[in-house]
C-alpha cells in the first residue's frame, strides 16, 4: 500500500501526522554521546545524557530519540541549548497490537480464517471500519466483527502505520537563534531501575570481631542498554510523590522477593497492559460462552509476551564486579556511591559492586529476651532468647562508614569451615549510631519465667504489681551474656520494688544484663509496681 | 442485497433531512481553555455554506470525552431544530444492538465435517446474550459453542469510527457564515511541574516552572489557541475525584504562611489564566510541556524537622525530614503565584552534576507565601525517641517525661526542629532542657542545636489531662 490515506474516518488521526509534516525543520539526535545513570532506591533513576547536535538559525524541532522508555516526561530538563524553548512534547505511540489496529482504521487487510475441522484456510480482503472496543470489518459479503465467531481468525496487515515508533521520542521546539554545533545535556527521571545493599559479615571464632563487606546490587529492568555509562547510586530516602503507586518499599519492611526488587511492579504493569489490550480488541456482542481462547492471541502478542518474560527475569544476566570498591561522597543529605570506572549496564541486567570492606569490626554477640508490659506468663513455659549482634558504627570500633539499609547475612566459623548464622534487615545507619541486629534464635539456651501470682493478687485495685522470676539455663560450652528487657509501655508511676540485679534502662524498657556461665544457671527476680 | 428496515433514530433523521452535510473542513479557529480538574472548554469555529432548507450538519473531530449536555451551537441565519450526539462509536456490541429487529446472516461451521451453512436470522435482543429468530425457531447465538459468524449487511450511519456530533438545522435562506461549536469535555488536564536546583552553600534556589498538558480525550486538537486556568473550579457529581483532590490537599503540607501579594498574571474571576503564546497542536495521548516561569536566584534555606504524634519509646532512630524553605515573594526574588504541582529538587554533586534529591507537591500558592518542601529523610541526622517515665497525677491527668536524642553525623553544626503533636485537650510543659514554644492548641516545638558530629538530648515533661 502507498502513502497513508486520509479517509473521512481517519481525519482525526491524520491531522496529527499532517501537523508533524507541516512543522518547521527537524533535527534528529539518534543517540547520546555519553550517559550518566544515578539509581535511587524506589524504582527510580536520573538519566543524564550528553548529546551533540548542529542547529540551524531557524526555529527547529529537536527530536531526541532513544530515550529510556520508562521516562517521566514531566521531569525532563534540557540544558545548554542556548536558545528559547517554545515547548516540549513527549510522544510515544508505542507499537502494540492495539495501537497497530487503531492506527490502521480505514486500511485494507487480509482476514484469514481456518476451518477447525478441514484445516482449509480462507483468505479474504477486509477493510477495518473501527477498532474501539472490538474490531469491525467490512467484507465483500457484509460487515462482521473480528474474533466474535469462535473460528480461528487472523488479520494480516501490509505495513506499520508511520506514526508508530518502536523507540520513545522526546521532541522539543526551539526558537530561532545562533546556528552551529551544541553540546546538550538532557536529563530525566525514569522507572525500571533499582538498587539494594547487602552485607556479608564473617564472625571470628571468639565472636568479638567481624569482617564486614557491603555489596550494591544494581538492576536495570528497562529495555535500554547503556554503554560505558557513569553509574552511581544514592542511599537515603527521598520524598517521592505517589511512591506507593510505584511499588516502593519502606526501609524496614522485609523484602519477600530479594532478587527481583521490582519484578512484581513490572509484572503488574505488563498484566494490566495485556488486559487492557484484550479488552480493547476483544470487544464482542454478548455471547453466553467465552469467545476464542486467549492463547491464540498471546501467540501473536509478541511485545506483551516479551514484557512478561522480562518481568519474570527470564532474560536476566548477573554480572559481578568486585575488584574495586565504589567511592562515596555526600550528596545533600544522602550518600552517593560512584562506580570506580564507566561501565556497561545492559538491558535487563543485574550488576553487583562492592561499596564497603572492613576487616575487623568489634562486635558484641549476646542473647536477648523482651517481655511485653502485660504479658500473662504461664508457669511451665520455656522461651528461647534471640541472638543479637551489636556493634558501634564508629572508627574506633573499626567501622565508621555510613551504612545504607539492607540485609545483613552473618557467617561464623565452624569445624574449620563456615556456617550461615542468620540474617537481619538493617535500616540506614549513619556514623556514630549503634546497630543491633537480631539474627536468629538461641540454641542450647533456655529461659523459664514464672509469675508470683500471690503477690499480684494481694495488692487490690489501685496498683498493678508484677513479680517475675527468670531462670536462664546455658547448655553451651561457653559463657554467654544475657539481656532481659521488660516493656513499661502504659504503666504509670512505675517503681522497681526490688530486683536481684541492678535494673537499667534501654530503649525505654527496663533492662538487666548478666553473664551465664558455661553449663550454668542464672536467676533474675524482680517486683514492679505501677498505678492502675 | 436485501433492503433493511430503518428504525434507528439517526437514520430517520437522515431521511427526514433534505440534505446531510459532513463538516470535515478543518477549524477556522479552535480554542481550548483547560482547567486543572480534568475539564476543558473547547470552541470550534468552522465555516459553513448552506443552501436554504433543512440540513443535518455533522461535526467530526470533536472530543470523545465530550459532556454532551454542555454543547452549544451558534450560527446566524440558522435555526436549530435538534442537536444529536451520535458519538456512538462503532463496536461489535453497538453494531449488534443497532441490529435489533433487523435481519442478519448467520454462517455456521460444522465442527465435525467443517461444512458451512448459512441462514437468515432476525435479532430479537442483545441484553446478556444475543437472541435470534431463525425462521420459526428462537435461538441464542452460539449457546452450543459452534463457531458462527454474524454478517451484517450494513453499518448504521450513526455508528462511527470517531466521535461525531450532528445538528439538525433549518436555514430560511442560504447561509454562508462561521458556526461556533462549544462544549465542555473531560480528558484534557494540566498541572504545573517545577524544577528547583538548590544550592545549599549559597542559600539559593533556581526555579523553573513548566506546564504539563495531557490529552487523553481521544482526539487531536490541531493548532489550538490554548489557555490554562489555575484554581479549583467546583465540579458537581464527581465524588471520587473530589476525594482524590481532598486527599491530595491533605497530604500537601508545604505552605507555612499564605501570601498576600498580587502578581501581574492575567486573572479570570478568582482564578489565574496562563495563555500559551502560539497556537499549538495538542495530540491525543500526548504530554506537552510549556515553560511559564523562570527565576534564577531565589533565597532559600534548608532545615530539619520531625513531628511525633505519640508519647512513646522507639528502638529504631528516625531520620529527620529535610525541608527546603523559600518564599515566592518579590523580596525573595520570585514574586509570582505558583499553581499547584510537583516541585522536583536537584542539588549538585561533587563534580557539579545536578542530581535529583527529592520532590514535594505544592497547592495553589499565592505570591508572598512561605513554602517548606519536604525532599526526603536525612541519612545523617536522626532522632531517637524515648518515653522515660509516666507519672499519674490524678485519675484524669498524667505527666510524661520524654527524651529525644538528636544525632548529627554531618561535619556541620545544625538545628533540628522537634514537634510533639496530638496532645490531649489540656496540656502544659512542666520542665524542658531547651526553651520550646507552643505551636498550636495541641502541639509544642523545640529547636534543638546539634554540634557537628555530635548529639544533643532534648528532655521535657508534659502534663496533660482531659
Amino acid at each position: 500500500m502507498s502513502a497513508p490515506r486520509c479517509t473521512l474516518a481517519l481525519a482525526a488521526l491524520c491531522a496529527f501526522a499532517q501537523a508533524r509534516a507541516a512543522d518547521e525543520l527537524v533535527v534528529a539526535s539518534p543517540q547520546p554521546d555519553s550517559v550518566a545513570v544515578t539509581v535511587y532506591r524506589d524504582d527510580l533513576a536520573l538519566i543524564t545524557e550528553t548529546r551533540t547536535v548542529t542547529l540551524p538559525a531557524e526555529p527547529v524541532t529537536l527530536s531526541i530519540d532513544g530515550v529510556v522508555e520508562t521516562l517521566l516526561p514531566q521531569s525532563a530538563v534540557l540544558d545548554g541549548v542556548g536558545r528559547q524553548l517554545a515547548e516540549s512534547n513527549f510522544s510515544f505511540d508505542r507499537l502494540t497490537p492495539v495501537s497497530l489496529l487503531e492506527r490502521s482504521v480505514g486500511e485494507t487487510v487480509i482476514l484469514t480464517r481456518t476451518n477447525p475441522k478441514t484445516g482449509r484456510v480462507s483468505r479474504e480482503r477486509a477493510r477495518i471500519l473501527a477498532a474501539n472496543a472490538g474490531v469491525v470489518l467490512a467484507l465483500e459479503g457484509g460487515h462482521e466483527a473480528l474474533y466474535c465467531s469462535g473460528l480461528p481468525e487472523r488479520l494480516e496487515l501490509e505495513k506499520v502505520p508511520g506514526e508508530l515508533v518502536a523507540k520513545p521520542r522526546l521532541s522539543v521546539r526551539l526558537a530561532a537563534g545562533e546556528p552551529g554545533s551544541r553540546t546538550l545535556k538532557v536529563s530525566y527521571l525514569a522507572h525500571g531501575f533499582a538498587w539494594s545493599s547487602d552485607y556479608v559479615a564473617h564472625l571470628n571464632d571468639a565472636s568479638d570481631r567481624m569482617r564486614l563487606d557491603g555489596w550494591a546490587t544494581l538492576t536495570n529492568r528497562t529495555g535500554t542498554a547503556f554503554a560505558q555509562a557513569q553509574v552511581q547510586v544514592v542511599a537515603g530516602r527521598l520524598n517521592l510523590i505517589g511512591a506507593e503507586q510505584r511499588g516502593s518499599r519502606g526501609d524496614f519492611e522485609p523484602r519477600d522477593d530479594e532478587d527481583n526488587v521490582n519484578a512484581d511492579v513490572l509484572d503488574r504493569a505488563a498484566r494490566a497492559e495485556a488486559e487492557k489490550a484484550v479488552a480493547a480488541l476483544r470487544g464482542c456482542f454478548p455471547a453466553p460462552l467465552p469467545v476464542a481462547a486467549p492463547a491464540v492471541y498471546a501467540d501473536r502478542a509478541v511485545p506483551l509476551g516479551m514484557a512478561a518474560a522480562r518481568a519474570k527475569g527470564a532474560l536476566e544476566e548477573v554480572v559481578v564486579t568486585a575488584s574495586r570498591v565504589m567511592s562515596r561522597e555526600q550528596l545533600g543529605d544522602y550518600q552517593l556511591y560512584r562506580m570506580p570506572l564507566p561501565t556497561d549496564l545492559g538491558a535487563r541486567e543485574t550488576k553487583q559492586v562492592a561499596f564497603l570492606a572492613k576487616r575487623a569490626v568489634r562486635v558484641d554477640r549476646f542473647y536477648s529476651f523482651r517481655i511485653d508490659s502485660y504479658d500473662a506468663i504461664r508457669d511451665d513455659e520455656v522461651e528461647t532468647p534471640n541472638v543479637v549482634l551489636s556493634f558501634q558504627n564508629t572508627e574506633r570500633a573499626g567501622l565508621g562508614e555510613p551504612l545504607p539499609s539492607g540485609r545483613v547475612r552473618v557467617f561464623e566459623g565452624y569445624a574449620g569451615g563456615e556456617v550461615f548464622a542468620g540474617e537481619a534487615d538493617m535500616g540506614d545507619r549513619p556514623v556514630g549510631l549503634p546497630v543491633e541486629l537480631t539474627i536468629g534464635r538461641a540454641l542450647n539456651l533456655t529461659l523459664e519465667t514464672t509469675s508470683d501470682f500471690d503477690l499480684e493478687r494481694r495488692l487490690g485495685v489501685k496498683f498493678t504489681i508484677v513479680g517475675r522470676e527468670h531462670r536462664v539455663v546455658n547448655h553451651k560450652g561457653t559463657a554467654v551474656t544475657m539481656e532481659i528487657r521488660h516493656s513499661i509501655a502504659g504503666w504509670e508511676s512505675l517503681k522497681v520494688r526490688r530486683s536481684s540485679l541492678r535494673a537499667t534502662s534501654k530503649y525505654g524498657d527496663l533492662a538487666w544484663r548478666f553473664n551465664v556461665p558455661a553449663g550454668g544457671v542464672e536467676v533474675l527476680r524482680y517486683e514492679l509496681e505501677a498505678t492502675r | 442485497m436485501p433492503t433493511l428496515r430503518r428504525t434507528s433514530l439517526g437514520c430517520l433523521l437522515a431521511v427526514a433531512a433534505t440534505s446531510a452535510l459532513a463538516q470535515d473542513n478543518p477549524d477556522k479557529r479552535l480554542s481550548l481553555t483547560i482547567y486543572n480538574s480534568n475539564l476543558a472548554l473547547v470552541e470550534h469555529v468552522r465555516p459553513l455554506n448552506l443552501p436554504a432548507g433543512r440540513h443535518r450538519i455533522e461535526f467530526k473531530g470533536v472530543s470523545a470525552e465530550i459532556i454532551s449536555q454542555t454543547v452549544s451551537f451558534g450560527a446566524s441565519g440558522l435555526e436549530i431544530i435538534e442537536q444529536n450526539f451520535d458519538y456512538d462509536l462503532l463496536t461489535p456490541q453497538k453494531l449488534m444492538e443497532k441490529a435489533v429487529g433487523q435481519q442478519v446472516r448467520i454462517v455456521r461451521t460444522n465442527p465435525g465435517t467443517g461444512a458451512e451453512s448459512s441462514e437468515e436470522a432476525e435479532v430479537l435482543s442483545t441484553v446478556g446474550g444475543v437472541v435470534l429468530k431463525i425462521g420459526e425457531r428462537i435461538e441464542v447465538l452460539r449457546d452450543d459453542g459452534i463457531p458462527a459468524r454474524v454478517i451484517f449487511d450494513k453499518v448504521p450511519p450513526n455508528l462511527r469510527a470517531s466521535p461525531t456530533l450532528s445538528v439538525l438545522a433549518e436555514a430560511a435562506k442560504p447561509v454562508s457564515a462561521d458556526v461556533t461549536l462549544a462544549y465542555l469535555t473531560h480528558g484534557l488536564s494540566w498541572n504545573a511541574d517545577y524544577v528547583a536546583v538548590f544550592d545549599e552553600a549559597k542559600g539559593e534556589v533556581a526555579l523553573q516552572g513548566w506546564i504539563t498538558l495531557e490529552n487523553m480525550s481521544g482526539t487531536t486538537f490541531t493548532n489550538a489557541i490554548t489557555q490554562l486556568v489555575a484554581g479549583d473550579v467546583n465540579v458537581v457529581g464527581n465524588e471520587a475525584q473530589w476525594w482524590q483532590r481532598y486527599n491530595q490537599r491533605r497530604a500537601t503540607n508545604t505552605r507555612r504562611g499564605a501570601g498576600i501579594e498580587t502578581s501581574n498574571r492575567q486573572q479570570l474571576a478568582d482564578y489565574y489564566v496562563y495563555p500559551i503564546a502560539q497556537p499549538t497542536t495538542v495530540a491525543n495521548n500526548q504530554k506537552k510541556q510549556v515553560s511559564f516561569l523562570s527565576a534564577e536566584r531565589v533565597q532559600a534555606s534548608k532545615g530539619y524537622e520531625q513531628t511525633f504524634y505519640q508519647l512513646e519509646s522507639q528502638q529504631e532512630p528516625v531520620s529527620a525530614e529535610v525541608r527546603v524553605r523559600f518564599s515566592n515573594s518579590k523580596a525573595a526574588g520570585l514574586g509570582d503565584q505558583l499553581p499547584s504541582g510537583v516541585v522536583r529538587v536537584y542539588a549538585r554533586d561533587a563534580r557539579g552534576q545536578p542530581q535529583f534529591v527529592g520532590e514535594d507537591r505544592i497547592g495553589h500558592t499565592s505570591a508572598g507565601s512561605d513554602l517548606a518542601l519536604k525532599i526526603g529523610d536525612a541519612f545523617d541526622v536522626t532522632v531517637q525517641q524515648t518515653l522515660k517515665q509516666t507519672n499519674r497525677i490524678s485519675s484524669r491527668s498524667s505527666e510524661y517525661v520524654m527524651s529525644y536524642l538528636v544525632r548529627n553525623a554531618r561535619a556541620l553544626p545544625t538545628t533540628v526542629t522537634i514537634r510533639q503533636d496530638d496532645l490531649w485537650r489540656f496540656n502544659e510543659v512542666r520542665a524542658e532542657s531547651i526553651k520550646g514554644r507552643r505551636t498550636d492548641a495541641d502541639s509544642f516545638a523545640w529547636d534543638v542545636p546539634v554540634p557537628a558530629n555530635g548529639e544533643t538530648e532534648l528532655t521535657f515533661t508534659i502534663r496533660q489531662s482531659w
